[in-house]
Protein backbone atom coordinates (compact mmCIF):
# COMPACT_ATOMS: atom_id res chain seq x y z
CA UNK A 1 0.00 0.00 0.00
CA UNK A 2 2.63 2.48 0.90
CA UNK A 3 4.55 1.35 -2.08
CA UNK A 4 1.74 2.43 -4.29
CA UNK A 5 1.15 5.91 -2.52
CA UNK A 6 4.64 6.66 -2.87
CA UNK A 7 4.75 5.80 -6.51
CA UNK A 8 1.72 8.06 -7.46
CA UNK A 9 3.32 10.90 -5.68
CA UNK A 10 6.36 10.47 -7.16
CA UNK A 11 4.62 10.29 -10.67
CA UNK A 12 2.52 13.12 -9.98
CA UNK A 13 4.82 15.13 -9.20
CA UNK A 14 6.95 14.42 -12.32
CA UNK A 15 3.63 14.86 -14.37
CA UNK A 16 3.83 18.35 -12.67
CA UNK A 17 7.38 19.29 -13.95
CA UNK A 18 6.63 18.22 -17.27
CA UNK A 19 5.68 20.99 -20.15
CA UNK A 20 2.08 21.12 -20.13
CA UNK A 21 0.84 20.32 -23.36
CA UNK A 22 -2.40 21.31 -24.68
CA UNK A 23 -4.76 18.74 -25.68
CA UNK A 24 -4.66 18.23 -29.75
CA UNK A 25 -7.65 18.73 -32.29
CA UNK A 26 -8.55 16.05 -33.12
CA UNK A 27 -8.84 16.02 -36.84
CA UNK A 28 -9.84 13.34 -39.26
CA UNK A 29 -8.35 12.63 -42.89
CA UNK A 30 -10.90 10.64 -45.05
CA UNK A 31 -8.13 10.05 -47.85
CA UNK A 32 -4.84 9.92 -45.47
CA UNK A 33 -2.30 12.39 -46.61
CA UNK A 34 -0.94 11.35 -50.14
CA UNK A 35 1.73 8.60 -49.97
CA UNK A 36 -0.13 7.84 -46.57
CA UNK A 37 -3.36 6.87 -47.24
CA UNK A 38 -3.74 4.57 -44.34
CA UNK A 39 -3.16 6.75 -41.57
CA UNK A 40 -6.63 8.54 -41.04
CA UNK A 41 -6.62 10.06 -37.97
CA UNK A 42 -4.24 12.88 -36.30
CA UNK A 43 -3.92 15.29 -33.49
CA UNK A 44 -2.89 18.75 -33.97
CA UNK A 45 -0.70 19.71 -31.33
CA UNK A 46 0.71 23.60 -30.06
CA UNK A 47 3.84 23.73 -28.66
CA UNK A 48 4.84 26.67 -27.65
CA UNK A 49 8.73 25.77 -28.28
CA UNK A 50 7.64 25.60 -31.62
CA UNK A 51 5.11 28.33 -32.47
CA UNK A 52 4.29 29.18 -34.98
CA UNK A 53 4.59 25.78 -36.13
CA UNK A 54 2.07 23.27 -34.99
CA UNK A 55 2.28 19.42 -35.29
CA UNK A 56 0.10 17.33 -37.23
CA UNK A 57 0.78 13.72 -35.06
CA UNK A 58 -0.53 10.67 -36.58
CA UNK A 59 -2.96 8.60 -33.74
CA UNK A 60 -2.56 4.85 -35.51
CA UNK A 61 0.63 5.61 -36.32
CA UNK A 62 4.30 6.84 -35.78
CA UNK A 63 4.01 9.49 -38.43
CA UNK A 64 4.38 13.16 -36.98
CA UNK A 65 4.31 16.37 -39.58
CA UNK A 66 5.52 19.97 -38.79
CA UNK A 67 2.89 22.28 -40.26
CA UNK A 68 2.45 25.67 -40.18
CA UNK A 69 -0.11 28.79 -41.57
CA UNK A 70 1.36 29.91 -44.97
CA UNK A 71 0.88 33.08 -43.64
CA UNK A 72 3.96 33.06 -41.79
CA UNK A 73 5.59 32.14 -45.32
CA UNK A 74 4.02 34.49 -48.15
CA UNK A 75 2.23 37.78 -48.21
CA UNK A 76 0.05 36.57 -50.19
CA UNK A 77 -1.14 32.92 -50.99
CA UNK A 78 -4.34 31.63 -52.47
CA UNK A 79 -5.22 28.23 -52.39
CA UNK A 80 -8.18 27.09 -55.49
CA UNK A 81 -10.18 24.13 -54.35
CA UNK A 82 -11.49 22.07 -57.16
CA UNK A 83 -14.97 21.44 -56.16
CA UNK A 84 -14.57 18.48 -55.12
CA UNK A 85 -12.98 18.99 -52.62
CA UNK A 86 -15.10 21.52 -51.11
CA UNK A 87 -17.61 18.60 -50.72
CA UNK A 88 -15.46 16.56 -49.00
CA UNK A 89 -14.54 18.73 -47.11
CA UNK A 90 -18.18 20.02 -45.93
CA UNK A 91 -17.26 23.84 -46.79
CA UNK A 92 -19.97 25.69 -46.94
CA UNK A 93 -18.38 28.90 -45.58
CA UNK A 94 -14.87 30.42 -46.92
CA UNK A 95 -14.23 31.33 -42.97
CA UNK A 96 -14.14 27.35 -41.48
CA UNK A 97 -11.76 26.52 -43.94
CA UNK A 98 -7.86 26.40 -42.04
CA UNK A 99 -4.83 25.72 -44.31
CA UNK A 100 -1.61 24.70 -42.93
CA UNK A 101 1.46 23.83 -45.29
CA UNK A 102 3.80 20.65 -44.49
CA UNK A 103 7.38 21.81 -43.40
CA UNK A 104 10.13 19.83 -43.87
CA UNK A 105 13.78 20.00 -42.01
CA UNK A 106 16.27 19.50 -43.77
CA UNK A 107 19.72 17.56 -42.88
CA UNK A 108 21.56 21.11 -43.34
CA UNK A 109 19.09 22.82 -40.87
CA UNK A 110 17.30 24.36 -43.03
CA UNK A 111 13.39 24.37 -43.42
CA UNK A 112 11.62 24.60 -46.32
CA UNK A 113 6.95 24.41 -46.59
CA UNK A 114 4.88 22.61 -49.51
CA UNK A 115 3.02 25.31 -50.73
CA UNK A 116 1.51 22.97 -53.74
CA UNK A 117 0.16 20.51 -51.27
CA UNK A 118 -1.15 22.24 -48.54
CA UNK A 119 -3.36 21.26 -45.40
CA UNK A 120 -7.30 22.25 -45.54
CA UNK A 121 -9.06 21.45 -42.63
CA UNK A 122 -12.58 22.84 -41.73
CA UNK A 123 -12.78 23.95 -38.09
CA UNK A 124 -15.89 23.15 -37.73
CA UNK A 125 -16.39 19.76 -38.79
CA UNK A 126 -12.55 18.85 -37.89
CA UNK A 127 -12.10 16.93 -41.53
CA UNK A 128 -9.19 17.50 -42.86
CA UNK A 129 -7.70 16.87 -46.77
CA UNK A 130 -4.29 17.53 -48.57
CA UNK A 131 -5.19 19.39 -51.44
CA UNK A 132 -3.84 19.59 -54.75
CA UNK A 133 -5.20 23.48 -55.62
CA UNK A 134 -6.18 23.42 -59.03
CA UNK A 135 -3.77 26.62 -59.45
CA UNK A 136 -0.62 24.01 -58.28
CA UNK A 137 1.15 24.43 -61.02
CA UNK A 138 1.94 27.82 -59.91
CA UNK A 139 2.77 27.02 -56.67
CA UNK A 140 5.65 25.76 -54.99
CA UNK A 141 7.15 22.58 -53.47
CA UNK A 142 9.70 23.92 -51.21
CA UNK A 143 9.40 27.44 -50.39
CA UNK A 144 12.49 28.22 -48.08
CA UNK A 145 11.25 29.88 -44.55
CA UNK A 146 14.16 32.49 -43.18
CA UNK A 147 15.29 32.09 -39.70
CA UNK B 1 -0.21 -4.69 -65.80
CA UNK B 2 -3.35 -4.86 -67.54
CA UNK B 3 -2.97 -3.99 -70.72
CA UNK B 4 -6.14 -2.93 -73.15
CA UNK B 5 -6.53 -1.15 -76.52
CA UNK B 6 -9.20 1.74 -76.60
CA UNK B 7 -10.81 3.59 -79.35
CA UNK B 8 -11.77 7.45 -79.07
CA UNK B 9 -14.89 7.64 -77.17
CA UNK B 10 -14.42 4.58 -75.61
CA UNK B 11 -13.72 3.33 -71.73
CA UNK B 12 -13.25 1.37 -68.84
CA UNK B 13 -14.48 0.75 -65.76
CA UNK B 14 -12.96 0.34 -62.80
CA UNK B 15 -14.50 -1.47 -59.77
CA UNK B 16 -17.99 -0.46 -61.20
CA UNK B 17 -17.70 2.99 -60.17
CA UNK B 18 -14.50 5.02 -62.02
CA UNK B 19 -14.97 5.08 -65.66
CA UNK B 20 -11.87 6.38 -67.38
CA UNK B 21 -12.86 7.55 -71.14
CA UNK B 22 -10.86 8.08 -74.22
CA UNK B 23 -11.78 11.35 -75.62
CA UNK B 24 -9.18 12.37 -78.05
CA UNK B 25 -6.02 11.46 -79.66
CA UNK B 26 -3.73 14.08 -80.98
CA UNK B 27 -0.36 12.43 -82.38
CA UNK B 28 1.24 11.75 -78.64
CA UNK B 29 -1.40 13.25 -76.51
CA UNK B 30 -4.13 11.38 -75.19
CA UNK B 31 -6.86 12.86 -73.75
CA UNK B 32 -9.20 10.99 -71.33
CA UNK B 33 -11.70 12.00 -69.16
CA UNK B 34 -12.53 10.31 -65.53
CA UNK B 35 -15.32 9.99 -63.65
CA UNK B 36 -14.91 8.91 -60.13
CA UNK B 37 -16.78 9.27 -56.91
CA UNK B 38 -15.66 12.37 -55.22
CA UNK B 39 -13.71 10.44 -52.44
CA UNK B 40 -11.31 8.79 -55.22
CA UNK B 41 -8.67 10.93 -55.26
CA UNK B 42 -7.53 11.51 -59.17
CA UNK B 43 -4.64 13.35 -59.72
CA UNK B 44 -1.95 13.72 -62.13
CA UNK B 45 1.05 10.82 -61.45
CA UNK B 46 3.94 13.61 -61.32
CA UNK B 47 1.95 15.48 -58.61
CA UNK B 48 1.12 12.70 -56.36
CA UNK B 49 4.64 11.48 -56.43
CA UNK B 50 6.27 14.39 -56.43
CA UNK B 51 4.01 15.49 -52.82
CA UNK B 52 3.95 12.11 -51.64
CA UNK B 53 7.68 12.18 -51.60
CA UNK B 54 7.79 15.65 -50.24
CA UNK B 55 5.54 14.35 -47.49
CA UNK B 56 7.79 11.53 -46.98
CA UNK B 57 10.90 13.55 -46.72
CA UNK B 58 8.72 15.66 -44.02
CA UNK B 59 7.78 12.70 -42.01
CA UNK B 60 11.38 11.70 -41.53
CA UNK B 61 13.06 14.85 -41.57
CA UNK B 62 14.82 14.38 -37.94
CA UNK B 63 13.79 17.29 -35.50
CA UNK B 64 9.93 15.91 -37.10
CA UNK B 65 11.42 12.31 -35.52
CA UNK B 66 12.83 14.01 -32.31
CA UNK B 67 9.95 16.24 -31.33
CA UNK B 68 7.34 13.03 -32.31
CA UNK B 69 9.57 10.78 -29.91
CA UNK B 70 9.43 13.73 -27.35
CA UNK B 71 5.23 14.03 -27.20
CA UNK B 72 4.74 10.60 -27.22
CA UNK B 73 7.13 10.00 -23.83
CA UNK B 74 5.39 12.69 -22.28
Amino acid sequence: MLTIEHKQQEAESRTAEAPELKPGLPLHFTSGLLGFEANKDFELISDEELSPYQWLKGIDADQSFLVIPPSFAVEKYSVELADDDVVMLDLNNQTDAVVLCIATYHPNESVTINLKGPIVYNQKTLRGRQIVPMNAADLTLAHPMGN
Amino acid sequence: MLVLSRKPKESVVINGNVTVSILRVDNDNVRIGIEAPKEVNVMRYEIYEEIRKNNQMAADSSVAKMKAKLLVNH
